[in-house]
């Protein structure tokens, strides 16, 4: 069965052109997160503190990347506007003056190289 | 199997807590090709190989459903968006990762992480029941977490995580 649903996986990516991986921030309209990933891997997910979880790789424990929650909320406490493109540097220093803790300094430590990743952000609400 | 460059939705088979019946029934789970789509686009591989092996066989063998993300969410049109998830969650028995085996796209099976339990959020349908019936939900999130020590299968912390635990499978 495993075999099958691999093959379905590999039919799947090449009718829509593999596209390379590289890293990205985006904002998941579902969940209310903006999801910053510098690698394509099988991952755990690890909550840090209400507003940051921690990506790992799932075979390896290395950090490659991490989400921010609950990001319409946050934006109108931090004072962000909702739609416009934003470096998540400017992002990661709004949550600082308002919500500064350990997390957030891991983070910053953590994903430093890429902190001007730009994100064209629409905190608009999702459909379903 | 193949691709089928006409699917607009992938339905997966779940487990669905039926609140006007109070017991968890089988159910179809929905995925928008679209979002695999973008999934690819931002070359994420790894979470479509996931999604059509790990998520479509495994869901079905659900351990726990749990309901309302305990966090501020926008989403829906609503800023109670976070009440209306279901998580649910099991112990996979195994991975799907890049190895660099050729046959497909450098994908196979390897071993779980231990102590891990895989993890599925999703949105009931409620607002789109009428063009998709077949969903009873649409599925948002899947990926591993680190397991409850007290309870197999569980996400670590799910007590604080989730505004509560709807069914355990061995209840």
């Amino acid at each position: 069965m495993t075999n099958d649903r691999l093959a379905e996986a590999k039919a799947f990516i090449e009718a829509h052109g593999a596209a390379k991986f590289k890293p990205f921030a985006y904002y998941d309209k579902h969940l209310d997160c903006i999801r910053v990933r510098i690698r394509d891997c099988s991952m755990v997910e690890i909550r840090m503190n209400p507003i940051f979880t921690m990506v790992t790789n799932a075979q390896s424990d290395q950090p490659v990347g991490f989400n921010i929650k609950g990001v319409r909320y946050l934006f109108e406490n931090v004072g962000l506007a909702p739609k416009r493109v934003y470096q998540l540097t400017s992002i990661l220093d709004a949550i600082a003056k308002v919500f500064p803790d350990e997390a957030l300094q891991r983070v910053r430590e953590v994903f430093k190289e890429f902190v001007e990743i730009e994100i064209d952000l629409d905190v608009t609400p999702a459909l379903n | 199997m193949g691709y089928d460059s006409s699917r607009e939705v992938y339905l997966v088979d779940g487990k669905f807590f039926d609140r006007t019946k109070g017991i968890v029934v089988d159910a179809k789970m929905g995925l928008l090709s679209s979002t695999l789509v973008d999934f690819n686009t931002r070359g994420q591989k790894t979470e479509i190989f996931q999604f059509l092996t790990i998520v479509a066989d495994g869901l079905v063998m659900t351990s726990h459903i749990f309901e309302g993300l305990k966090r501020g969410l926008h989403a829906d049109g609503s800023q109670d968006g976070a009440l209306l998830k279901l998580v649910c969650t099991w112990k996979c028995k195994y991975d799907i990762d890049w190895t660099g085996d050729q046959h497909y796209l450098g994908f196979s099976q390897v071993h779980p992480p231990a102590n891990h339990a895989y993890m599925v959020i999703m949105t009931p349908n409620i607002r789109h029941r009428e063009q998709y019936p077949d969903v009873a939900c649409w599925i948002n999130k899947w990926n591993w977490v680190e397991e409850d020590a007290g309870l197999a299968g569980a996400p670590k912390g799910w007590i604080e995580r989730f505004d509560r635990k709807l069914w355990s499978k061995d209840q």
